[in-house]
């Protein structure tokens, strides 16, 4: 069993409300806070005969359905080996 | 017409359709999800809005994958009109039936009111009244209703008469004030804004019965 990380953020090129929300909120007390940007984290856990097989399963997975490709970057990191 | 109305999990609007439907004459049945269903029966397809999945992952992804989808799949591919509102819009997206993406509103809140809308496309496949330049009034109720596409997407889609409604005042942030889009063949249709709760007046308006 392999544990898969996947990271998704909007593009940087796209406002991010949540983020943009959380910034303008905690301005006061950390002036030095320019910019937040909000994701999620997916953890997945596949099965495979190999890291690399796991890996390009969690690709296709991240790639055509956990991420939008018009809006949304990922990427992928193996947690276990 | 016989118009086919497929239901999610978490489809809000589905009894506002067939409602919709009923007071403008139209015969109605509701489509669930896990089913197939024959595509020669119906001669519209409506998605519902709603907060199908909870919205989980991103609106609309979810629903896009489910068995009645390969159905509607069938459908297109056979020229079966189909016009998806709200949490609909963003199931065509998802499904790539319609270019975009639908994200969070720009000031990060639900909006629900009543907003002002023009036609920008030369035409409307289920109403011939409905022509370019027209304004008309309609609720809108959506978090997720900001329609996002690359620059150039967004060119070919004004090029191509794919932009079909905009917002008078852009209240999400959409590009371009989008608020409704089609297809190339403009069979189908994607709008944010609920003509199926302005068909009365008791309802506040009637500029809804011109979309169907």
């Amino acid at each position: 069993m392999f544990e898969i990380g996947v990271k998704i953020l909007t593009r940087q090129e796209l406002l991010d409300p949540a983020g943009t929300t959380v910034q303008r909120n905690i301005a006061n007390e950390f002036p030095e806070l320019k910019q937040v940007r909000i994701g999620k984290y997916i953890l997945l856990k596949i099965t495979a005969k190999d890291k690399e097989e796991a890996l390009l399963k969690a690709k296709i997975l991240a790639k055509e359905i956990l991420a939008n490709p018009i809006s949304e970057d990922y990427e992928l990191e193996l947690r276990n080996s | 017409m016989n118009i086919g109305i497929l239901r999610f999990l978490g489809t809000n609007c589905d009894y506002d359709i067939k409602e919709y439907c009923q007071v403008l004459g139209h015969s109605s049945e509701f489509i669930w999800y896990k089913d197939h269903f024959d595509e020669k029966k119906y001669d519209l397809i409506i998605i519902p809005g709603g907060f199908s999945y909870g919205d989980y992952l991103r609106a609309g992804v979810l629903s896009s994958r489910t068995p009645v989808i390969q159905s509607l799949k069938s459908a297109i591919d056979r020229g079966v009109p189909v016009l998806g509102i709200c949490n609909g819009f963003q199931i065509l997206c998802e499904m790539q039936a319609l270019p975009g993406v639908l994200l969070k509103n720009q000031n990060d809140k639900f909006i629900d009111k009543w907003v002002d809308l023009e036609v920008r496309s030369s035409s409307y496949f289920l109403n011939s009244n409905v022509n370019k330049g027209d304004i008309f009034r309609l609720p809108i109720a959506h978090g997720e209703g900001r329609f996002f596409a690359p620059k150039d997407q967004i060119k070919k889609m004004w090029d191509l008469d794919q932009i079909f409604i905009t917002y008078k005042e852009n209240i999400n942030g959409s590009v371009d004030s989008i608020a409704g889009i089609s297809s190339i063949d403009k069979k189908i249709i994607g709008m944010m804004p609920h003509p199926e709760r302005a068909f009365a007046q008791y309802l506040g308006g009637m500029d809804g019965v011109l979309f169907l």
